[in-house]
């Protein structure tokens, strides 16, 4: 589900843009097209972030990209009342969500679609993309209560 | 390891630039009084320097200063047989302070000054070079576009979870932050000296990044400070009771990237403390004086649980009871911190470890210090010394 359904006041995108290393391009690329991908050792199949040249668990080299269901919950939080990064405009709350998929897994991100006083480890959210550029998009999260699961 | 260093390095002497808000001076000029400052300290010439260390190097962060060439032109160091700069991948600001002890117990250097300089933050972006033109590179990828690039966004994502699984609450927060401002009236040094602080003040301070308010973040100010090492033959020369190092470490965790790091109830000092301990015949109930890093003050919560100092999750009850403070039965920070004497990148606690063991602190001296732990970092990366009085 695209930012814009969750927020229909979003226009556009300020903040830093994300430069993909090649390891990384499929991640980035799943965004842009809003879908969440992990790498994945085909040998293991050890949950590796950011993607990597070989696995950390067993080194093969054999790794692709898999979609994950997008769902998670709140690691942890916090509610920004600064600009730390150009363009970010506070306030805004920013946090590391879980995936439920792949748990070892943690993405930081912002938490859209909500106040910052609803906002509580554990929460369970899922996940909203935002298209930045040609090879990139950014990934948000929103409370799972918010619209139809996809 | 420890066999390899005890009683083989001293701290020689340490030294302070000016300190301040706004000094109008340069790193460079801050950088050298403070390294003459402490090889006066110590009794030394430039002539005895063959070693040069600097926190932070010039290129890898945020964080700049003089350069290790600078200073080695503008000193006139003519001696050096080993210098080496670390940034803001190693194990934190005392970096080159651990590996001035190798250098000396090594054979490659005798006399090693480490530095730090720099003048007070003042650029609005926590931006590395990774984000010139708003773009975001590398790992910086996959956070700067949250607007969580690092600095207190990043420490306030980890303190809250860690402040959840041991039960630390705004109380405890307030706790560090009152003690530090309270060691700072008895520091001229320190920026807060002459403006006290209230639990009603640190409460209604605003919050950066919750729970993270402003005064939880040290205070960023100019100057530098310098510590000179030298070998354990050096003794006889020194113009003040010698301090020994007894032991140290710089373990790593599981991650050396604070947004990979797996389990948010603990941070970097828990691999410390454990390998510090493991390295010594001293004991955390051996401590005289701890001069624990606060660059967040939660951090020294951390610090004070995984150096055995307290019991776990009761940090902020320690410093409330007064445990904490000049007189009471660990004194910490008794500089006032980077929370109330302003942010040196933790050379400062080993400088102010050092005075300590030298009975050299006036009306913040604690009575007797025979050891003292000295540590810098949070999250990923840190570094802790232990120190005894003596040779």
């Amino acid at each position: 589900m695209p930012l814009t359904e969750i927020d229909p006041a979003w226009a556009g995108w300020s903040g830093p843009i994300p430069q993909p290393e090649a390891e990384a391009a499929p991640f980035w690329d799943g965004l842009r097209r809003g879908v969440l991908v992990i790498q994945r050792c085909r040998d293991c199949h050890t949950w590796i972030h950011y993607p990597k040249a070989s696995c950390p668990a067993c080194h093969s080299f054999d790794l692709g990209f898999e979609p994950v269901s997008g769902r998670g919950e709140v690691y942890t939080f916090t509610s920004v009342a600064r600009e730390f990064s150009p363009g970010v405009r506070p306030p805004y709350v920013a946090a590391l969500v879980q995936l439920e998929d792949a748990p070892t897994i943690r993405l930081v991100t912002d938490l859209v679609g909500c106040e910052a006083d609803q906002v509580h480890i554990g929460m369970p959210v899922r996940a909203v993309f935002q298209e930045v550029s040609a090879e990139a998009g950014l990934v948000f999260f929103t409370p799972r209560e918010n619209g139809v699961e996809q | 390891m420890s066999e390899q260093i005890r009683g083989k390095v001293l701290v020689a002497g340490v030294g302070y630039s000016e300190l301040g808000r706004d000094t109008g001076r340069s790193e460079g000029s801050l950088a050298v009084q403070a390294i003459l400052g402490a090889l006066e300290d110590a009794g030394f010439t430039p002539d005895d320097v063959d070693g040069l260390a600097a926190y932070p190097d010039r290129v890898s962060g945020p964080f700049e200063g003089p350069s290790i060439p600078y200073v080695q032109q503008t000193l006139n160091f003519r001696q050096l047989s080993w210098y080496s700069s670390f940034g803001m991948s190693g194990p934190a600001q005392l970096a080159p302070v651990a590996s001035g002890v190798y250098a000396i117990t090594s054979g490659a250097a005798s006399v090693v000054v480490c530095y730090r300089a720099h003048r007070r933050q003042t650029a609005r972006y926590y931006s590395p070079t990774s984000l010139a033109g708003n773009l975001a590179t590398y790992t910086s990828a996959y956070r700067a576009p949250y607007g969580v690039p690092g600095g207190a966004a990043a420490y306030a994502l980890w303190a809250r979870r860690f402040m959840a699984e041991w039960g630390y609450t705004e109380q405890d927060l307030a706790a560090v932050v009152l003690n530090c401002r309270h060691h700072a009236q008895l520091n001229p040094r320190a920026a807060w000296y002459g403006h006290p602080l209230t639990i009603e003040d640190y409460f209604a301070a605003e919050y950066i990044a919750s729970p993270l308010r402003i005064l939880d973040c040290d205070y960023p100010i100019d100057g530098a400070v310098a510590v000179v090492l030298a070998a354990s033959d050096r003794a006889p020369d020194l113009r003040y009771r010698p301090v020994a190092v007894d032991a140290l470490s710089h373990a790593a965790g599981p991650a050396l990237e604070w947004d990979q790091w797996p389990d948010m109830g603990n941070m970097v000092s828990r691999y410390v403390g454990e390998q510090l301990w493991q390295r010594t015949a001293l004991t955390p109930a051996d401590v005289d004086v701890a001069e624990l890093y606060d660059g967040f003050s939660w951090f020294q919560l951390a610090w004070l649980q995984d150096l055995g100092l307290c019991a776990p999750g009761e940090g902020g009850d320690f410093l409330r009871s007064g445990a904490g403070r000049v007189g009471g039965r660990l004194p910490v920070c008794t500089d006032g911190g980077q929370l109330g004497e302003g942010r040196l990148h933790g050379m400062g606690k080993l400088a102010e470890a050092v005075l300590q063991l030298q009975g050299r602190c006036d009306s913040r001296q604690v009575a007797d210090a025979q050891v003292a732990v000295a540590c810098a970092g949070g999250g990923t990366g840190a570094t802790a010394l232990l120190l005894t009085a003596g040779d």
